[in-house]
This record gives C-alpha cells, sequence and structure tokens, in this order.
C-alpha cells in the first residue's frame, strides 16, 4: 500500500475524498435562454445619439401627414349656413321674435352661392350646436327592441313611456321624442330642384338588423300595425307617417326612416353635425353625376325645430369631401405643429451629440497631453 | 460569519510543540528527531478523535434507490463509540477482500483534517473501534493503542480526550485537545488550584524529559505556545492546543470506577454536571505540549464578492462565533479589512468614519440597548467585526440595526445563524457542509458566498427596478384610466355619462392591460448584466431608492394627466362638430389610451426581448379582436368599430395622440441621461 505524499495532498486539497452523490440533480433549472432570462434583446438606450435619428424620422413624417392633410382639406369644399332665429321673408316670423315654432310654420329661404364646383360625392348636413345628445340620462332613454318591431316594448325609455292616456310611445324615450325635424330642400336659380337621396346614407347592416317596423299583416296599412301606440309628445306626425310624401328620396318610412335612424345615433359632443341627404347623382339624366356644379341656388328650410329650449344654434352645410375625410383642419395642423417640434428636438438632440462629442474629444485631448 | 466565508475543508497547515514547529505543505514532512513532544502530538491527532475508517467509499445514505445490502454492512462506518462489536472478524474480512486506501470519516472537519494531517507525517490510521486504535507509522509498523476511556467534547469543556494505555503498561497517558481558552491560562487555573502541585509532579515523573523540572517552567511552556496559537490565529488559521497527562494505573483505575458509576446512571442534569467534573478532575492539570493549525480556506471568490459589496456602498459586519484572532485572520484574508482595525469603545463618544471595527462580545450588549446611540457611531465605518458571539447575540445585533432602520441582509451556513436569518429583512442560506437549516431559514439560498455580490448587486437591482417601474406603471395607468373619465365629463354637461364600453373599461386593467406590465416585471432587465457586475455604484439606485420616490411619483401623476388629457383632445378634435356618435369617441378614446399604453411601456422596457413583444402584440390583437367581435351584438356600438378601423382620421388621431402623450416623458428621459452620459464620461 502506497500513499504517494504530493497525491494525497492534492486529493485533499481539490475534495476528491468527499463521496460523490449518486443521485441526479433534481429541480436543477435548465440552462436555456428562456429559465435563466438570457434572451436575445434589443435594448434601447435613451440618449441623444439615439434619440436623434427617432425623432428626426418622427418629425419628417408627422410633417409631411400634415401638410397632406392640409392640402387635403383644402380641396375639400364646405358651405356652411347659420340659420338659428331665420325670419320668414312672407310671414315675417321668426322664433327670435317669439313666434312658436313650429305651429308658426316658418319657411326660411336663402341665396347659396357656390363660387366652386362641389365634385361628387356631394353631402348635406345640419348641425348643431348646445345639443347635449351625450348626456346620459338622454342617451339612456330609448329602447332598442322597439326598433327592431317589438312596438310595446318599452324597456328604458323612462321618463318618456306612456302618452297621458296611458298608451305607449312609439318610438318612446327622450331621444326620439327630441328628434329634429326641420327640412331642407335646394333649387337651382331656374326653381329646378336639386335631387337628394338618402340611399347610402347609412350602411345597411345598420339599417337592417337594428331599425325594423313592425310586422304587417295581408291587407294592413303600417298604422294598423303601429295600432295600440301614440306619437311623441313632440311629434306633430305619427310614426307611420314618418317619411311619407318623401318617397323619392328613398328615406323610408316608420322606425326604417334614415332621418329617425340617424337621430338615434346619439352625437358624440355637443356641437355635431348628421347626415341629411346625398346629391342623387343617378337623377336628372346625369346632369349631377360630376357633383354640384358653381352657381347660385336657393335653399328652403321649414323651420320646425324649436331651439329655444336648448338656446342653441342650428347649421346647414354642403360639402364635397377628399380623400382624408372632411375639412379637419384642427388635426392637420396638430401633425404639422408636431412635427416641426419634434424637428426641433431633433435639432437640441443634434447639439447634444456634438456637445457630447466635443466634450468626448476635449478629454481625450487631456489625456493626450 | 466566518464558516459562511470560508470551504469548511480543512487543511493540516502547523504542527508545533514549544521547541519545534512544522509546517505542512504539499510534500511530506517529517516529525523533527529528539522532540518527544512532537510524537506526543501526532498520537493526539490520531487517536484523541471519533473519526472512524472505511475501506470502501461509502453508499450515500441520501441515496434511496440504493440501500445498503449485507455485504456493505463493513463499509457503513460508525464512530468508536459504536462500532463493530467482534473487530477481529472485520479484520479478517478487509483482509480477504482486499481493500484499497482508508477512507476517513468524521463528524468534525477539524478532526478530520488532524487524521489526514497526520498522515503527512506518515501516520496512517488504519483501524479504530471502541477499544482501540491501530495506525501505522511509516516503515509500516503497526502501533495499537488500548483506549480506555473516550471524553466527548462539550460546549462547557470546550476538549476532547481519550485515555489511553501508554509506553508502559502500569501508565496511562490522557490527550487532550482543546480550544485555548479552555487549554491555556485561566481556564485551567480554576481545576489547578487544588491538584496542582501533586499533578505537576506526577508529570514529571511520568514523562522523560531532559529540561529542567521548574514549576515557573509550566507557565513560559504556556507562554510559548499562546504565542504559536496567535500567531496561527492571524494567518487566519484555526487552532487547537493539544495536552497530556501521564498517571499511573491504580490512580486511573480509581477514577474510571467512579467514571463509570455515573455513566451508569440516570442522564439527568445533575448527571451531565458530575460527568463534566469527572472529565476535568482527569484531563487538569494537563501538560500542555503542542498546537496544531487548521486551514479553512476561503471559498473562490469571497475577496471580489465583499469588495463589490462594499463598493456598493453595503457596510459588511462580520458576526462569529470563533475568537478574535482568528475572526480577524480570516476577515484579513477576505478583504474586509485592509488597515489596523480599531476596537470599538462602547462608553467613548469617537466616531468611527471610515474604519474596520471591531467590537468585542462584551460590548454587544451597549451595542444592541434600544436607546443607545452606539450604532450610530458605526455609521461611516466601513465594516465591523463581532466575535464569539453565540447565536442570539447574532440575532440581536440584526434587530438592533434594523430598528435603527438598516436594511439587513443575512448570510449565514450552520444551524446558529438560524436566529440572525430570521431577524433580517432578507436571509440568505449558504447550503454548504454544516446541514440544512440555514437554508430552511432563509429566503434565498446560495451553494457560495461569491454568489451574493450577484445575487445582491444584479438580481436585486434588477428586482428593485422591476418593483418599482412596474408600481410607477401601475399607479399612471390608473390615474391616466380615471384623468380621461373626468375629462369626458367636461363636455357631456357632467352627466357621469361613459361613452366608452362598459365591458372593455372593467375589463382594461384585468384582461387587456395585465399580461404587459406582469411581464415587464418578470423580464425586464433595466441594465445589463455585465454592465451591473462590474460597476457596483449602480447598485446605489437602490440604495438611495432613486427609481421610486415622491418626486418619480409625481412625475408620474403628472404624466398620468397630461396623457389622459392628450388622449381626451385628440379624440375631441376630430369628435367635434362631425357626424361621430358617443360610441365612435368612447372607440377613439380607448383605443388612443391603449395605444399609448402599449406604446409608454415599450419605451419604460429596456430590454425588449422576442417575450415582451409578442405579449404586446397579443394584447393589441386580444384588444381590437374584442371590438370587432363585440360589434357584431347590435347594441349601440353596432359596427362602430369596423367602420371606424376603416377611416383614415382614425388612425391620424390615434397615432398623433400615442406621439403626442409620450413626447414630454420621452424627451426628459433623454436630457437626463445625457446629463449622467456627460458626467459619467467626465470621470
Amino acid at each position: 500500500r502506497s500513499f504517494h505524499p504530493a497525491q494525497m495532498a492534492e486529493e485533499e486539497e481539490t475534495g476528491a475524498h468527499i463521496p460523490i452523490r449518486r443521485r441526479k440533480p433534481k429541480n436543477k433549472p435548465k440552462d436555456t435562454a428562456w429559465r435563466q432570462q438570457r434572451l436575445p434583446a434589443f435594448r434601447p438606450v435613451l440618449n441623444a445619439q439615439c434619440a436623434f435619428p427617432l425623432t428626426l424620422v418622427l418629425g419628417i413624417a408627422c410633417s409631411i401627414i400634415g401638410v397632406f392633410m392640409y392640402l387635403s382639406a383644402l380641396n375639400s369644399l364646405e358651405f356652411s349656413l347659420k340659420y338659428t332665429n331665420c325670419t320668414d321673408k312672407r310671414t315675417n316670423s321668426s322664433e327670435a321674435k317669439g313666434d312658436d315654432v313650429p305651429t308658426s310654420f316658418i319657411k326660411c329661404t336663402f341665396d347659396v352661392e357656390l363660387k366652386e364646383h362641389f365634385k361628387s360625392p356631394v353631402k348635406f348636413y345640419y348641425g348643431l350646436d348646445g345639443f347635449y345628445q351625450n348626456t346620459r340620462l338622454y342617451m339612456a332613454s330609448r329602447s332598442e327592441k322597439q326598433f327592431t318591431g317589438d312596438i310595446l316594448n318599452k324597456d328604458g325609455c323612462s321618463p318618456l313611456v306612456n302618452g297621458t292616456d296611458g298608451i305607449p310611445y312609439a318610438p318612446c324615450g327622450i331621444i326620439a321624442d327630441s328628434m329634429f325635424n326641420d327640412t331642407f330642400s335646394l333649387t337651382t336659380a331656374d326653381k329646378e330642384p336639386v335631387p337628394f337621396t338618402a340611399s347610402n346614407i347609412l350602411s345597411s347592416y345598420v339599417q337592417d338588423r337594428k331599425f325594423k317596423n313592425p310586422e304587417q299583416k295581408s291587407g294592413e296599412t303600417l298604422c294598423d300595425a303601429f295600432k295600440g301606440t301614440t306619437k311623441p309628445p313632440s311629434w306633430q306626425k305619427e310614426i307611420c307617417m314618418l317619411g311619407v310624401g318623401e318617397e323619392r328620396e328613398s328615406v323610408g318610412i316608420g322606425f326604417e326612416n334614415i332621418d329617425l335612424i340617424v337621430w338615434m345615433r346619439t352625437a358624440a359632443l355637443p356641437k355635431f353635425r348628421k347626415i341629411y341627404r346625398n346629391l342623387d347623382i343617378e337623377h336628372d339624366d346625369g346632369k349631377y353625376l360630376a357633383g354640384l356644379p358653381a352657381g347660385n341656388y336657393t335653399l328652403t328650410i321649414d323651420y320646425n325645430y324649436p331651439t329655444a329650449a336648448w338656446r342653441g344654434d342650428k347649421y346647414f352645410y354642403i360639402t364635397a369631401e377628399a380623400w382624408a375625410g372632411g375639412r379637419n383642419f384642427p388635426l392637420a395642423i396638430a401633425y404639422m405643429v408636431v412635427g416641426v417640434f419634434l424637428l426641433l428636438v431633433s435639432a437640441i438632440f443634434l447639439l447634444m451629440c456634438l456637445r457630447i462629442r466635443f466634450l468626448e474629444r476635449k478629454r481625450v485631448e487631456a489625456q493626450m497631453q | 460569519k466566518t464558516g459562511t466565508l470560508t470551504q469548511n475543508k480543512m487543511i493540516l497547515r502547523r504542527v508545533a510543540t514549544v521547541e519545534s514547529e512544522c509546517a505542512v505543505g504539499l510534500t511530506s514532512c517529517s516529525a523533527p528527531d529528539n522532540d518527544a513532544d512532537f510524537r506526543h502530538v501526532l498520537n493526539t491527532m490520531i487517536a484523541c478523535n471519533t473519526v472512524f475508517v472505511q475501506y470502501e467509499r461509502r453508499r450515500d445514505f441520501i441515496d434511496d434507490q440504493d440501500t445498503p445490502q449485507m455485504g456493505d454492512v463493513y463499509s457503513i462506518g460508525a464512530p468508536s463509540s459504536y462500532a463493530l462489536s467482534d473487530s477481529d472478524l472485520a479484520d479478517e474480512e478487509l483482509r480477504l477482500r482486499g481493500f484499497g486506501a482508508p477512507i476517513y470519516e468524521g463528524e468534525s472537519p477539524d478532526e478530520l483534517a488532524l487524521v489526514k494531517g497526520a498522515r503527512r507525517f506518515g501516520l496512517h490510521l488504519s483501524k479504530r473501534n471502541a477499544n482501540s486504535v491501530t495506525f501505522e507509522g511509516p516503515d509500516d509498523r503497526e502501533t495499537k493503542f488500548k483506549v480506555l476511556c473516550t471524553l466527548p467534547f462539550d460546549n462547557v469543556r470546550k476538549r476532547m480526550s481519550v485515555c489511553v494505555v501508554g509506553d508502559r503498561p502500569d501508565e496511562v497517558i490522557v490527550y487532550t485537545k482543546g480550544a485555548d481558552s479552555s487549554m491555556l491560562g485561566n481556564a485551567g487555573k480554576r481545576v489547578k488550584r487544588s491538584s496542582h502541585r501533586r499533578s505537576s509532579q506526577e508529570e514529571d515523573e511520568g514523562f522523560h524529559d531532559e529540561r529542567p523540572r521548574l514549576l515557573s517552567h509550566t507557565q513560559s511552556r504556556e507562554d510559548a505556545i499562546r504565542a504559536r496559537v496567535e500567531e496561527y490565529a492571524r494567518m487566519g488559521l484555526r487552532t487547537l492546543v493539544i495536552g497530556m497527562r501521564v498517571m499511573r494505573r491504580p490512580e486511573f483505575d480509581e477514577w474510571h470506577r467512579v467514571q463509570k458509576q455515573v455513566w451508569i446512571s440516570n442522564g439527568d442534569e445533575e448527571t451531565v454536571k458530575m460527568l463534566r467534573e469527572q472529565a476535568e478532575a482527569i484531563e487538569m492539570p494537563t501538560r500542555v505540549i503542542g498546537v496544531t493549525a487548521v486551514e479553512d480556506k476561503l471559498q473562490d471568490g469571497v475577496e471580489r464578492s465583499i469588495a463589490a459589496l462594499r463598493e456598493a456602498k453595503i457596510q459588511v459586519w462580520v458576526l462569529t462565533g470563533d475568537m478574535q484572532l482568528t475572526a480577524e485572520g480570516v476577515a484579513t484574508a477576505c478583504g474586509l479589512f485592509s488597515d489596523t482595525p480599531v476596537d470599538f469603545e462602547s462608553d467613548s463618544k469617537e466616531t468611527y468614519e471610515g474604519e474596520d471595527v471591531v467590537v468585542a462580545p462584551d460590548q454587544v450588549s451597549e451595542l444592541c440597548a434600544p436607546l443607545s446611540s452606539a450604532l450610530d457611531r458605526l455609521d461611516g465605518c466601513l465594516s465591523v467585526l463581532c466575535f464569539r458571539l453565540d447565536p442570539s447575540q447574532k440575532a440581536e445585533i440584526v434587530k438592533a440595526v434594523m430598528r435603527r432602520g438598516g436594511v439587513v441582509a443575512a448570510i449565514g451556513d450552520g444551524a446558529n445563524d438560524v436566529p440572525m436569518i430570521q431577524a433580517a429583512h432578507v436571509g440568505i442560506g449558504i447550503s454548504g457542509h454544516e446541514g440544512a437549516q440555514a437554508s430552511m431559514a432563509a429566503d434565498f439560498v446560495l451553494a457560495q458566498f461569491s454568489f451574493v455580490s450577484r445575487l445582491v448587486l444584479l438580481h436585486g437591482h434588477w428586482n428593485y427596478a422591476r418593483i418599482a417601474n412596474v408600481m410607477l406603471y401601475f399607479f399612471f395607468k390608473n390615474i391616466q384610466n380615471v384623468m380621461i373619465n373626468f375629462f369626458i365629463q367636461t363636455t357631456n354637461g357632467y352627466s357621469c355619462g361613459f361613452p366608452i364600453n362598459m365591458n372593455y373599461s372593467i375589463l382594461y386593467p384585468v384582461i387587456f392591460t395585465s399580461l404587459q406590465p406582469i411581464i415587464f416585471g418578470v423580464m425586464e432587465q433595466d441594465r445589463v448584466e455585465k454592465e451591473l457586475l462590474a460597476d457596483s455604484n449602480m447598485y446605489e439606485d437602490g440604495r438611495n431608492g432613486t427609481l421610486y420616490n415622491y418626486k418619480q411619483f409625481a412625475f408620474n401623476v403628472v404624466d398620468a394627466v397630461w396623457q389622459a388629457s392628450i388622449c381626451y383632445l385628440m379624440t375631441h378634435l376630430i369628435t367635434i362638430d362631425s357626424p361621430a356618435t358617443t360610441q365612435y369617441l368612447g372607440f377613439v378614446l380607448v383605443s388612443a389610451m391603449f395605444t399609448s399604453n402599449v406604446a409608454h411601456l415599450l419605451m419604460e422596457t429596456r430590454c425588449i426581448n422576442i417575450v415582451q413583444i409578442g405579449v404586446q402584440f397579443a394584447g393589441c390583437i386580444v384588444s381590437s379582436g374584442y371590438f370587432l367581435l363585440f360589434d357584431l351584438l347590435p347594441t349601440d356600438e353596432y359596427h362602430i368599430a369596423y367602420d371606424a378601423m376603416g377611416d383614415f382620421t382614425f388612425y391620424a388621431a390615434v397615432l398623433l395622440a400615442t406621439l403626442i402623450c409620450l413626447t414630454p416623458r420621452f424627451i426628459l428621459r433623454v436630457l437626463l441621461a445625457a446629463d449622467t452620459q456627460v458626467v459619467g464620461k467626465e470621470k
């Protein structure tokens, strides 16, 4: 038996004499990038050198987008008319003078001079300012189910549910009751009416799925189908008569009336506009195929909707929209401002980069000396 | 704790007697000639322990699939006290089976080191059982000691002894080894008072020493040994003092009779005390003959680790049960003490700015007193060493520092560190050779001390940054959400109208933006591993709380209000005086909020890996998917999202909102980074 001292010493130092555990290691985490948090990663550094190209690119991009949106907004034409408290030239009556609306049957006419040709698609809007369609209780006061044909369903219509005699309203609720009912017509200088259409105003899916008249049995009129209901207190027409007489403009009757549907889609903010009609390009042998030509027109407004109660303003708009969606100058200007700002920031970052480089060079020079 | 810093793998480095000294290196040593003491020291190293011998690698008891077979019976080690009864049979077996080199196993690593160290002098312990110790000399000559009695180690005596039959059959030699405090000076005197004269005579009579037999000689001999002990301790070695006493057989037999009677009686406290007194009666007085020094090597990377911790301005305290010199030796070896340490004085007023402080055990109670200002004076010191502490004192110190507002991480490896580990904010156990108690009590378990710097500097920093950033992000996100709700009210007549899809709003923090911050909180690495390990100063983020404080909180609140207002303003800009419906406004608003939240989180992420990108992408899909599915129900929001997503204005507004939302934060981040960059470069 020989023990070499050096070997022994080595054995003692390295611990080779310690019995080796034969069991395989348990719970040993795998040495993978995922387990050991060593996944390859992009590690952006927030300093001037890295930020400068980013702000420069974003600045340029924003400026370009802004300019394009501005040009688009310039290309979109818009005629707007505020007609609140207008005076009927024949009877000289006006809401401002205290004449009751709508019983005074105020009919205003305005001369509309379009200086440019309004390219298709031409749209006609009415606008209200100061009308809070987004108030919580107002928004809630409607019955979705009633509009799908279940005329006696009044869920959620509080506080306008039943009339004085206990007959339910159709449509019920405050939104429907406060429906806008001014009507507009545009005539050319030759006294020929400009053809309006309500088709293509709303996507068919909204129209078809959410708003349906009650089922008519054979031989029944629509009014029979709506039997057992009464018109909302502020309305002049029964629901079954809504849209009657405007069939040429394909506005729809009853619950399927486009004006009602548009009104029922509550506006986002107290100043809003809602689509009234589109220019009917197919009518009159394609006379309006290219849009609404420049020239003088006469706008006639049946002033039925009172403003005294909510002290707001009413507008009428004629628009021809370019690709970026209307005369959205604020967004275009915001883009340009942000773009220019980012360019200025890039300039500052560039200066900072140069300063750091300068300091670095100075430091190196100092070290050299 | 010193044991935490070392490998607990003992290697004999020095053997010394009064006259000679032998350094044990990598080569074999030979005992100095004509030094009889040295032979006895070696005998003690071989005999005075509980190491047992086996000739085959022991099967691992923990290995449960591998239960011992009948044939293994000899290989299963047993300490001397309950060794195999029929030793001759065992011998025969061993010879027949031709086993290889012996393997030593024992409870105490110190004892193993001594037995193995003896091999360097050519002495191989070959067999041990209850009654005998056999070892082979350099010339393969077997020597057999008949062991008459073994007096095991206890905490009060701090010694152990064996009584063996000496060279002459009518002599009994008592070999004793123990800590210096119990073997030298005052500790021994208490017993010596009664029996000094007689025993010294005996001792001299029995042992043939050529030197003058003077009473004062004992004193100078002890001084010489003490000098050696101190020298070795300063080198960081662990010392044991070895003593022997030679008795006549009749005297020993008398003692042994009494001992046996006591041994047989009940194991109550009285018996234990009597046993101790019995042991002391035979051990003392002893003739101090030598000292052994065992090195407990520092673990790899301990110095680097401690240096890194101190560079991070973490005060390192060593709380140890070891004696002062050993503790100081270890502290110096591991780079904790760069200069001569200063002794702590509890009744002085001086502060220890920039010093290494040593606290004596009798100062500890003063230090830990609840109203004491002693700890304040240790504020600026570099490191503190407290020695000869018992486990409860370690915990006391930890609690005192915590009371003062310190954040304490306690690192320990043994059962006696458990109170300290449990008391501290963060308990770190080193799973070493000293059992699992510390590991069980600790919050984190490491295999080596050197990983502490990685745990603290890397994972500590990462986790602090993660928690801080996730908290701030959650505050930010919720405040933004609520503020958007507030801004909506300004244009709907303060009617509590809520244009946003209710279900989406409720599920927003639970589903649509839940996984993103969670993954961020798990995977974020605000700095690279290499950078953090290389520069300990970065740990200051956590120590000074720079990532999460009132300033950061206020900044995030302001940013949340800013981002909420921008989201609302952009939405307002495209919906005012337009045919947009209320639901459209709500959809644009949440889209702007969602994209700005996503972009915000991505901007805050310093480590954008595939998982984070995947989760963000999935979030976008789930969020827009929800709206497209909800669109199919004929409610108020029928087809809103579908229409909006085909609309240029919607994208333009959402993108611009996101851009404006993040610009201030981005610019501020860059400007602040530039400052540190310049400062860093100038450094």
